[in-house]
Formats: structure tokens, sequence, C-alpha cells
């Protein structure tokens, strides 16, 4: 839950930058690129091109729409992360559709290793896509933000029981999402 | 391996950032365009402001349209106290035509004005009162008994002829 004190600052920097204080700008940028870009490396399976691809287009995106974040309806982060993870599937539709083309117009390559990290970070990226929002955010609070059960139940106003359960099903679905592999890291 | 360990080290937390080149381009990037949004501002302002100017001065314009509009009645109204080419303009007849007109003419009404006509011409312009007189009682005489009635427009003379003819017809009436 978000106190007054941050939203009335997320609202005066919005202000500020929507009237064209660069200043403004700087602090919330540098405040919010380091969560923003791990965010967006832990959905990218850690595939650097991917993920500085879906940066720039997430910064880019952000800054031209700034005038559509709500401060009272979340943080600033939160509201890169939904920009962010809308660039990733848009992103990644771009990559089949352009494989679809590629495997219809050249013979197909063979990779030596079968899969390479940018194949690795694809499926994980892609799995994760495919996720309910629900399962994604809880694996995001166990993995990413390196929550405990108790805090997520805390920070959720949810029992650590059904934190828990909530966690199993998640995992068991990003299993089944990422497919054999995922037994066999 | 036990399958939580096999997620764990698929989700696990990126050891990798992004390089700072990057940040650094995309920090120019984004700059760039919160000062394109100042500029929007500025213009949106000066726009706003160039529109109110433009609207004035559009105002301004109708009105001293409007004030043209009636100074050009002005000017129809000296246009037509131009002197006129008088070839272009219809020749009036002169009195002794008129005279002339009233007794070729065979409708009676029609002879009767242009004998009035005449009259008056004789009267007002040449001061010739025996023809006016001449032409006044050709008139009483080819008109009708309802011309007989006295009018505004009517000369000094044909006023009292009028008088006079009432009373002729009154006298006969009651001699009768």
């Amino acid at each position: 839950m978000r106190n007054g004190d941050g939203v009335r600052r997320e609202a005066i920097l919005r202000e500020a930058v929507l009237a064209g204080d660069e200043v403004a700008w700087q602090a919330w940028y540098a405040e919010s690129c380091a969560p923003l870009e791990r965010y967006v490396l832990w959905r990218c399976g850690q595939w650097r091109d991917l993920a500085e691809d879906v940066l720039q287009d997430t910064w880019l995106t952000a800054v031209r729409s700034i005038r559509r974040f709500r401060p009272d309806a979340g943080t600033f982060v939160a509201w890169l992360r939904g920009i962010a993870a809308n660039v990733i599937r848009q992103q990644l539709r771009q990559q089949r559709r352009q494989r679809r083309y590629s495997s219809l117009n050249a013979e197909p390559a063979v990779n030596g290793s079968g899969h390479s990290a940018s194949d690795r970070g694809e499926r994980i990226a892609r799995t994760l896509d495919a996720l309910s929002e629900r399962h994604e955010a809880v694996l995001r609070a166990k993995y990413l933000d390196e929550l405990t059960v108790e805090q997520i139940a805390l920070a959720w106003s949810e029992s650590a029981k059904a934190v828990e359960s909530l966690l199993t099903r998640a995992r068991i679905a990003f299993r089944e999402a990422y497919g054999p592999e995922a037994e066999q890291p | 391996m036990n399958e939580d360990d096999s997620i764990e080290s698929l989700l696990h937390l990126p050891t990798e950032t992004v390089n700072d080149v990057l940040r650094a381009e995309l920090l120019r990037h984004t700059s760039r365009r919160v000062r394109w949004h100042r500029r929007t501002r500025t213009l949106s302002r000066m726009g706003l402001l160039a529109a109110c100017f433009v609207g004035g001065m559009g105002a301004m314009a109708l009105v001293q349209a409007l004030s043209l509009e009636s100074r050009t009645v002005t000017v129809v109204v000296s246009t037509a106290l131009r002197p006129v080419d008088p070839a272009a303009q219809p020749r009036r007849a002169t009195p002794a035509e008129l005279e002339l007109e009233a007794e070729r003419t065979f409708v009676r009404t029609e002879s009767a004005q242009r004998f009035r006509e005449a009259g008056d011409g004789y009267l007002r312009e040449l001061a010739d009162h025996r023809a006016a007189l001449r032409c006044y009682r050709n008139f009483l005489d080819e008109a009708d008994e309802a011309d007989l009635v006295v009018l505004d427009t009517d000369t000094w003379l044909l006023t009292s002829l009028k008088n006079a003819r009432r009373k002729e017809i009154l006298n006969a009436n009651a001699d009768n």
C-alpha cells in the first residue's frame, strides 16, 4: 500500500515532467532505472539483446505517454513494468512472425548446441508471458524481489498458507508452460 | 535436483546489468522528449495567444467592414448626385409636346393626364399662365367627376379651376 507522500511526490514529478522540467525527469529516471532493468532482464530470462530493445521501447513509450500515468493508481515503476510487459509481448510476437517468414524462405539453421542463451531467454520470456497475471506476480515477488512467503502475504494482505499454495501452483504452471527442459536445466 | 531448484535456476535474480552507455543514451533520448513537452506547451500557449490575437483582429475587421457598408450607402447617394450624361437619360417631354400628345390620344383618361402634365409644365417651368389655363381646362373637360377633387399636388391655378368647375356643376344641377 502506498502512502500519501509517495503519491504526492510522483504527482509533482509528473506535472514537472509535463511542464518540461528536465531535472525532474533525470531524478525520476535515475531512481526508476535500476528496478525496471532488473524486471526486464528477469522477464527476458536474462537475454540481454531482447532486454535492451525492450528497455529502449519502454522508456520512449513512457516519456511519450507520461500524461496517462496516474500516481493514485500505482507507482511509476509499476506503470513502467506494465509498459515493459506489453513491449515484451509485442517483441516476441514480432520475432515469431519473422521466424515463420524466414523458415518459409530459407533452409532451417542447425544449431550445434541446440539451445543458446537467447533461446533459453526467449523460452523463459514466452513462458512468463503465458502465465496468468497472479502467477507471474507471485513468481516475481519470490524470485525478483526476493521476498519471503510471509512478506508477500503481508504485502498482499493474504495468509501465508494461501501465498504458499499460490506459489506452488505458479511453479507448476511455469513448468508446464516451459516444457520438459525445466526439469533438466 | 528437485523441480523447485530447476525453476530457481531459470528464474533466479539477474546478475547482469544493462550497460551504462545504454542508460545514458536512453536518458538523452527521453530528456529530448521532455524538452519537446516544454516546447509544445510553450507553443500551445503561443498558439492560444495568436488565436486570441487573430480573433480580435477578425472582430475588428468585421466591425470595420460593417461600418464600411454604411459608408457605401453614403457613396451611393453621392453617386446619384453626380451629373449624368444627358444623352444617356431619357429626354423629358416639353409642355408643348405633352399638349400635342394629349391632343392626339384617343384614350380619354390618358389624354386628361397629358393635358394636366402639360398645364403643370407651362405653369411651373415656363410661367405661361395662358397656356396652362388652356391645358387645365382641357384636362377638366376630359376628366371624370372624381378628378375634380382638389389634391395636395394640384397647382394654385388647377385648384381654382377645379373649385370653379364644381360650382358650375352644382349651379347647373340646382337650375335643373
